[in-house]
């Protein structure tokens, strides 16, 4: 049978974000062999803690036809800005070059070549993902329609329970309305929050910042009840997240990268019922931070999380997505 | 100066191109897969029993991979029937059956002469037909070799580093025969360096 052998030869393996990956698909065959295509794919996969993602890029046919000694089929696509590459601790985004000879009635060789996208000289406007509407500040409240359905869901347990307690069985009463009512609170505690925050607006000086700009935060509210405020703060998170597994196997791996904490709020003070109150501060994107990167089940997000601790009663908090340019 | 994002991954010190326990496809999974089945015959369809992580979906993608003429179907949560025409005359691999209904499992065990089940419970009482069981309960030292070996070998991209026998022993005395839980470990001490 008729053999081939593949490999890639690359100009460069490191590449800008934009630029052109360029080389040769070098084909040798000791002997006379037809190809029905000499296929070349580039792409993007990850890897890591993860479910893989894969994107192709270019899908190309180079040559088709009889292959005889060493042929070299140059290539030279154009790249887009991103992703760019990116090893963390769960998550890797590795771009690819695969070429496999199609022959009849053989096994295919295949060669494959990694490389590397570097952050480009001129910062490009570019986060990789669809999920630019996450970008902006977002209630962390659930809707009411959700809420409904929970009660619905939950106040059958908490019926059995007392149900349990007029019995004469108070342990496992304790445990149908303890545990649907704990549940329930921290389902609502956002709501419960809210009722005397108000109307709270969190504010991004920019919501699609570079590594080394700062962010300023303004928090404005207009309280619905007198009450102490012990802190407002914001958090700068950095985090990689990989989902791994379907349906009841899936699980979430989460890895903070970066963390900074600021406090708006000079020390407690009073909130009146009424009384518009504002406060600011600034998160900074570190020097070397990674872009934010969104795909089905690995992401590299960036987001700040606002918490009103208010004394004995549950914080407020809200998230805001950024979308960190490379 | 590059990023700490951009560097040399922590697996690339063992010569490899991934950390090899990360998630895999499936058709990897397939592909990679140790397994030792008793033959599958039309006489008694064979059921592999096992606890979450101890491999029975690893087996049957084994098994696709093995087999060119085999159907695998994943039953999900809350879904109570086959979702797959049943391929009559090649294999039939059928994950999480104990999800089915009782009167589904009878149809398929009845209708599909090669067949496959992975199951948290013996089914054998709800099988109109002889069950030939395996249950993966217990891993010796030398198939968690074997399956350490096998992805490291898939990821290498040189000489590829070598897991003592200490390290493996340690790994099954605390997870048992949770290949799950030890490819986790094994994952983090690839990405610290502590293989």
């Amino acid at each position: 049978m008729a053999s081939c052998e593949v490999r890639i030869e690359l100009e460069r393996d490191a590449i800008e974000a934009g630029g052109a990956v360029a080389g040769n698909v070098v084909c040798s065959a000791p002997e006379l062999v037809t190809t029905k295509g000499v296929k070349l794919t580039v792409g993007w996969r990850t890897h890591g803690r993860g479910n893989r993602d894969l994107a192709v890029q270019h899908e190309l046919v180079l040559y088709s036809g009889n292959l005889s000694g060493e042929q070299r089929l140059p290539f030279k696509l154009v790249l887009p800005k991103g992703p760019l590459s990116f090893h963390g601790e769960l998550v890797n985004v590795e771009w690819f070059c695969k070429a496999s000879v199609d022959l009849a009635w053989a096994i295919d060789p295949k060669a494959e070549r990694t490389f590397v996208i570097q952050k480009p000289e001129q910062t490009s406007g570019y986060v990789y993902g669809d999920r630019h509407q996450r970008l902006g500040p977002e209630s962390a409240s659930p809707d009411t329609r959700s809420i409904g359905c929970l009660l619905l869901f939950l106040l059958p347990f908490i019926a059995t329970g007392i149900g349990m307690f007029i019995v004469g069985q108070p342990l496992v009463g304790a445990m149908f309305t303890f545990i649907p009512s704990l549940m329930l609170f921290f389902i609502v505690k956002g709501r419960i929050a809210a009722r005397k925050v108000g109307e709270v607006e969190m504010i991004l000086s920019n919501d699609a910042p570079r590594p080394g700009e700062e962010v300023k935060v303004t928090v404005r509210m207009i309280p619905a009840q007198s009450f102490d405020i012990t802190d407002i703060t914001a958090v700068l998170t950095g985090e990689e997240k990989a989902v791994s597994g379907s349906g009841t196997r899936k699980t979430t791996h989460r890895r903070t990268i970066h963390e900074q904490k600021v406090s708006l709020a000079q020390g407690p003070r009073k909130a009146n019922v009424g009384e518009p109150i504002e406060v600011s501060g600034a998160v900074r994107i570190p020097d070397d931070a990674p872009p934010s990167f969104f795909s089905h089940d690995n992401d590299v997000t960036w987001s700040v999380h606002l918490r009103v601790d208010i004394p004995a009663w549950p914080d407020w908090t809200d998230v805001a997505m950024l979308g960190v340019l490379p | 100066m590059i990023p700490w994002w951009q560097r040399p991954p922590a697996f690339a010190r063992y010569n490899l191109r991934r950390n090899p326990f990360g998630e895999l496809t499936s058709e990897e999974r397939g592909a990679l897969a140790v397994i030792d089945l008793p033959p599958i015959t039309e006489a008694a369809p064979l059921q592999i029993v096992a606890d979450a992580g101890h491999g029975k979906t690893t087996h049957l993608l084994g098994l696709r991979a093995r087999e060119r003429h085999s159907t695998y179907e994943y039953v999900p949560e809350g879904q109570r029937s086959v979702k797959t025409a049943l391929p009559v005359r090649g294999l039939f691999l059928l994950d999480e059956a104990q999800r089915l209904t009782a009167r589904e499992l009878r149809r398929v065990l009845a209708m599909q002469p090669l067949l496959a089940l992975g199951t948290h419970e013996d089914l054998s009482a709800r099988s109109p037909r002889p069950l030939v069981t395996l249950r993966l309960e217990a891993l010796s030292l030398a198939k968690l070799r074997s399956v350490v070996e096998a992805k490291i070998a898939a990821a290498a991209d040189g000489p590829p580093p070598i897991v003592t026998d200490d390290r493996l022993e340690a790994l099954r005395s605390e997870h048992g025969a949770n290949l799950r839980a030890i490819e986790h470990t094994l994952y983090d001490w690839v990405q610290h360096g502590e293989l």
